[in-house]
């Protein structure tokens, strides 16, 4: 997953190319400029922008599972911001029963992580990168977070950064 | 062929015991790389020792302590067993397939039995026998897959063929070596392999998917894969790391002489399995641990463990986990295992 | 689906055959005939994925050589007593479904086991299931899993009157789910709307002629399906085309191969004792890929992307041709 928020065109071109209609997800605001010269570059197709908080959650999830359950095939869902919701947006586009080759994740430059604790299965959001460390809130281990991410948890793997040191 | 199933552990004054004369010793040089060794499955591999690989699935002295082991990892963790709803249809397809291989390989301890539309499973070394309809989930006591799990030692991940790839939907394991099912789960193969050094740049994961997804029902194919473990620990998934990692570091801070009992050579058997009715792919991974004192008694064996760890590169070692362990196990190959470096 | 080609018998990697007998024929239409094939012993038959097909093994064609055509299995996928098969009979054919329509019970067939290259796929929403003529045979065992472990599905069948194979079974099996039509322009029409009207996450299905398939698979692309949502298994009358005489010149053995009319280009190779790696035989696996140096190409498989088949480069020998007098090949 690419953290640049240089655009990938021709990965735009392709899927937007391809789709009937397509639905804008834009998150926070540092997305909305990505976002804008997004919905007009599509010409005479049909695009929908939905404007929606930077953190994912409860009405985010509720949004795009409405938004899927009207879709018909032929639709595009492009997703625009930090890449802990991207991805999390993209989890539960997949969930809904989209493709791959239906969403365009469009992750706009964040340092944040979502980091997925491999001892209590919980996840949390982390200003974090490949290699550093974040503590789990909610079983308090200290843990590494390691280059292999879930799409489906939308995370990052994260374990113990000191289990071969304890005594 | 079958084989009745000894249960009891023998120990052969003519010869060496069943652990040792069945291990299936992985290297076939002096030297390990990463590639798609993959070969067709069921022809007998003679080793040094005796030999091994008759049959897909694999019954031997420890079955009755692995299925409890297994028990008690998935009653402590029950994420072990992990499968997306589209892969019911998966999860029967393995179930049956892997009764009749039971059924096929040992015939004196399994059965599978038709009696109209519905099938009789019958497992004699547990006392245990299942009636169930194909597909009718209301006839088994758990998910299929979860129940054959109680019968068999191999983990078992099940993917799914579809976008042009493979995806890990389904499994149950509860022996991983380093890694997570409940975090890899519905990643594609690709993706499972991600963290994996060389194997894309080399091209050997892309080409070891395009072989898998050109399967057709019925094929088997199988393959070996190694690591190290500090003494018999089956369950060294990601989740127990801070269980079982410390022991890293403890044997090699501990005394030399212990390492011949402690140290053990892990080897997976893995079986690859097209499966008729879902069209999935069907991954069994047999674990075997032997410890290095019993390598040392087989003096190819020690000297050919000694000399591929001794070469093995930093970055696979690193992967592999056996950066602190192989230190002290080439040690104790020369000092008490008897190779000549 | 129905492919020919006259090649010797052979057991491609993990592939073997089965002696089969046939316990039971039935005229379904006036050019339909169903088969039913069982182990002479009485043993469970190989289980199979939905939309697979077996290679059979119709006698033997001009020149002695065994004639072997690839039809779609229709009956219950898991550990079956039987295969079942239902054969049109092909007036310009090369005799493989004149001979199926011979058999009588008793009969012995050898087959292949079967290869699936049109399966469902497990995480679909819905299944738009699409059928023309005999290309509902494939479809019907789809319909079948589809019924059996739940999955929403829709079958709109074509066919020409009178000759609609499989109606009642269907009725039986979908009830409302299933459109059927005998008029080209109704059909055409109504998948129009349909292909605009799926849930996401639907997967469509297409088995019959080629001018059916390729139609709808343009108007699928144009309605903005996505590639991998659209599966199809062609049936494919024009192929039965034996194509012009060419010469096949080896660059590597220093060697011209004759290929005739009639004969694959794959079969030409091996009669001149040249092994070629290959599996299906009818242009779906890619297993026969062959370099071309120089030569136009007919393009008749599946597998190459359409980047591929311009490029010219590539051959896939068990079903394509020379679109000119002569090839060479890196061989």
């Amino acid at each position: 997953m690419g953290t640049t928020s240089v655009p990938r065109w021709d990965e735009e071109r392709r899927i937007a190319g391809g789709g009937r209609y397509v639905t804008v997800l834009s998150f926070g605001d540092a997305a909305l400029d990505r976002a804008r010269s997004l919905v007009s570059s599509f010409g005479g197709r049909r695009v929908d922008w939905i404007r929606l908080p930077e953190e994912w959650g409860d009405t985010a999830a509720q949004i795009l599972e409405r938004q899927a359950s009207a879709a018909r095939v032929g639709w595009r869902l492009m997703l625009v911001g930090p890449e802990a919701t991207v991805l999390a947006a993209r989890s539960a586009a997949v969930a809904a029963g989209l493709l791959d080759d239906e969403i365009l994740p469009l992750p706009v430059d964040s340092g944040t992580r979502t980091v997925y604790c491999a001892h209590c299965h919980s996840t949390h959001v982390a200003d974090v990168a490949v290699g550093q460390s974040s503590t789990c809130p909610t079983c308090a281990s200290g843990l590494v977070v390691h280059h292999h991410v879930s799409r489906l948890h939308a995370a990052y793997l994260g374990f113990a950064v000191d289990a071969e040191e304890r005594p | 062929m079958s084989t009745t199933i000894d249960l009891a552990v023998r120990d052969d004054d003519l010869g060496l015991p069943d652990r040792i004369a069945r291990f299936p010793f992985p290297f076939t040089r002096d030297t390990y790389r990463y590639s798609t060794n993959v070969e067709p499955a069921g022809s007998p591999v003679a080793t040094a020792a005796g030999g091994w690989g008759r049959h897909p699935v694999d019954i031997d002295g420890h079955y009755l302590d692995d299925l409890t082991e297994r028990e008690r990892i998935l009653g402590a963790d029950p994420t072990r067993f992990q499968s997306l709803p589209h892969m019911e249809i998966a999860q029967w397809d393995a179930m049956v397939t892997l009764m009749r291989m039971l059924a096929d390989a040992y015939p004196e301890t399994f059965a599978l039995e038709r009696d109209g539309e519905a099938r009789l499973f019958v497992n004699r070394a547990l006392g245990l026998e299942q009636s169930f309809v194909f597909g009718d989930r209301s006839t088994l006591p758990d998910p299929p897959l979860r129940f054959i799990g109680r019968h068999l030692q191999e983990d078992v991940v099940l993917l799914d063929q579809r976008e042009g790839a493979l995806w890990g939907d389904a499994g149950l394991v509860t022996f991983a070596a380093d890694w997570s099912l409940r975090f890899d789960v519905g990643m594609s193969f690709r993706q499972i392999h991600g963290p994996v050094p060389r194997v894309h740049t080399e091209g050997v994961i892309p080409r070891a998917e395009q072989f898998l997804m050109g399967l057709q029902a019925g094929q088997c194919y199988r393959r070996t894969n190694w690591s190290l473990s500090v003494d018999r620990r089956l369950d060294q998934s990601t989740e127990t790391y801070p269980e079982w990692g410390r022991d890293r570091r403890l044997l090699a801070e501990g005394p030399l002489e212990d390492v011949g009992r402690r140290l053990h050579l892990r080897v997976e058997v893995q079986h690859l399995v097209r499966l008729g009715v879902s069209g999935a792919i069907m991954f069994l991974i047999r674990t075997h641990l032997l410890s290095f004192e019993d390598i040392a008694r087989v003096p190819e064996w020690s000297g050919r463990l000694y000399s591929v760890l001794d070469e093995l590169p930093d970055d696979m070692a690193d992967y592999k986990g056996i950066m602190r362990t192989r230190g002290p196990g080439l040690r104790w190959l020369r000092t008490y295992g008897g190779v000549r470096s | 689906m129905t492919l020919t080609s006259d090649v010797p018998v052979r057991n491609s990697a993990g592939g073997t055959e089965l002696q089969l007998t046939v316990a039971e024929t039935i005229a379904l239409t006036p050019t339909v005939r169903h088969v039913r094939l069982v182990d002479p012993a009485g043993r469970t038959l190989p289980s199979f994925t939905p939309g697979s097909h077996i290679v059979v093994t119709c006698g033997t064609g001009p020149g002695g050589r065994p004639r072997r055509n690839s039809y779609s299995l229709t009956g219950p996928a898991f550990e079956p007593d039987h295969y079942a098969i239902s054969v049109r009979l092909e007036e310009s054919g090369r005799g493989g479904s004149q001979w199926v329509h011979d058999l009588q019970v008793g009969d012995r067939v050898p087959v292949g086991t079967p290869r699936s290259a049109f399966a469902p796929i497990l995480t679909a929403r819905h299944h738009l299931l699409v059928a023309g003529g005999i290309g509902i045979t494939p479809i019907l065992s789809h319909v079948r899993a589809a019924v059996q472990w739940g999955r929403s599905f829709e079958v709109h069948y074509a066919f020409r009157d009178g000759d609609g194979a499989h109606l009642d079974e269907l009725h039986d099996l979908c009830g409302p789910r299933l459109y059927i039509y005998t008029a080209r322009e109704v059909f055409r029409k109504r998948m129009g709307q349909a292909l605009l009207e799926q849930p996401i996450g639907t997967h469509l299905y297409m088995c019959g002629p080629t001018g059916l398939v390729d139609d709808l698979c343009e108007r699928a692309g144009r309605a903005g399906w996505p590639d991998a949502r659209v599966h199809y298994e062609h049936f494919r009358v024009g192929d039965l085309d034996p194509g012009e005489p060419f010469t096949a010149h080896l660059t590597r053995r220093v060697i011209d191969v004759t290929v005739d009319s009639g004969v694959s280009l794959l079969d030409a190779l091996e009669s001149r004792g040249v092994a070629v790696p290959n599996l299906c035989r009818q242009g779906v696996c890619g297993e026969c890929r062959l370099p071309v140096m120089s030569g136009g190409i007919d393009h008749r498989d599946l597998y190459l992307s359409a980047a591929e088949k311009e490029a010219g480069d590539c051959v896939m020998p068990c079903v394509s041709r020379a679109n000119g007098p002569r090839l060479e090949l890196d061989l």
